[in-house]
């Protein structure tokens, strides 16, 4: 005869696992796991790649833009009425020129002495931009505030060059630094190494607007 | 009414084949999702090769255009430089017949490609310039 379930005791009716059913299921609880733990550790190192890789791409993004407006946009002005030098200074590591600044956030647009240099920055070398409103006939040193920013940061290697306009002994050649005052290269190259996934970006090349004369 | 005999039946667990049923859709909804990462991933590298690409094409056309038009040599240049190619071209601007020009116009083409097979993808760049004066 078979009794009816409630009247069985707690225990009869409580048969419990076999070792194989417990085997089977501690199996897929550790296949979920470990699928699991895969899954987040790819998700966040993939995630954390493609968030160095998106920065380093915006970086150099607004550094290019930035260099390649305000150069393409220069002047060439005389430092002072009696001499024919021009207010443009290239080195390897630095450059100095002038060119307006769009209006913006209550500025005017005006005239600004830009200066880009290569510094050694606590312990990393970065792109600086120091920028102040230039004033005719003040000296080189200037009085008004400089404001300043830093365009790429984690550099490895960074240069600018320098190309003469055309002579009549032959082809023109980059040179490291640009040591005619009276005149303005023509075109400023840009080279830069940085750290992280995209190691070597192409030289960036800008065209100056004035070749030669002085206002 | 329910008896406790009959809701103690109708308690039955899910059968090992249900559980594995589950698990295969469980890996393949995973598998998608992690599928988005790559992508998104393997994106944002093709941009920063457009951008690395656009880079050397803007530099390539300034160099061109920053040449004396007296040195401006005509046809095909090209070379390879980071894993990118790039090709210039340098020919006479074939102008509407009916427009009248006193200098002479060049158009300026610059290409750069990279990648293989079907994967191949480039950026070209157009411009024209004023040539020497007659």
């Amino acid at each position: 005869m078979i009794l009816p379930r409630q009247h069985r005791t707690p225990m009869q009716s409580s048969r419990g696992f076999t070792l194989m059913e417990m085997m089977i299921a501690m199996l897929l609880v550790g296949m979920a796991l470990t699928i699991a733990f895969a899954a987040l550790r790819f998700a966040s190192r993939s995630w954390e790649r493609t968030d160095t890789l998106v920065s380093g791409l915006d970086q150099w993004r607004v550094a290019t833009s930035v260099v390649r407006r305000q150069l393409s946009q220069m002047q060439a002005i005389r430092a002072d009425e009696s001499s024919r030098k021009l207010l443009f200074f290239g080195s390897p590591e630095q450059l100095e020129f002038i060119a307006p600044a769009p209006a913006q956030g209550g500025r005017l647009a005006a005239l600004y002495r830009y200066r880009l240099r290569f510094v050694n920055e606590e312990g990393e070398k970065v792109l600086r931009l120091d920028y102040r409103p230039y004033f005719p006939g003040e000296d080189s040193a200037g009085t008004a505030e400089v404001a300043t920013s830093v365009l790429v940061s984690g550099l490895l290697e960074g240069r600018f060059d320098y190309m003469a306009p055309p002579q009549s002994s032959g082809e023109p050649q980059w040179q490291g630094a640009w040591n005619t005052p009276e005149r303005l290269p023509t075109m400023v190259r840009m080279e830069l190494q940085v750290q992280g996934p995209i190691a070597s970006w192409p030289p960036l090349v800008v065209m100056l607007p004035v070749t030669g004369g002085a206002k | 009414m329910s008896s406790p005999q009959s809701s103690l039946a109708a308690q039955h667990g899910y059968s090992l084949l249900e559980v594995l049923v589950a698990f295969a859709i469980l890996a393949l909804a995973v598998a998608t999702i992690l599928s988005l990462f790559a992508t998104g991933l393997r994106n944002t590298a093709v941009a920063a090769d457009y951008a690395r690409a656009l880079t050397m094409a803007e530099s390539q056309l300034a160099t061109l255009l920053a040449k004396e038009a007296t040195q401006l040599e005509m046809g095909v240049t090209e070379g390879s430089e980071e894993g990118l190619h790039w090709q210039s071209q340098v020919e006479p601007y074939e102008e509407p017949a009916s427009v009248v020009q006193p200098t002479p116009l060049y158009r300026i083409d610059v290409r750069v490609d990279w990648g293989e097979g079907e994967r191949q993808r480039s950026v070209a760049l157009s411009t024209l310039r004023l040539g020497k004066m007659p």
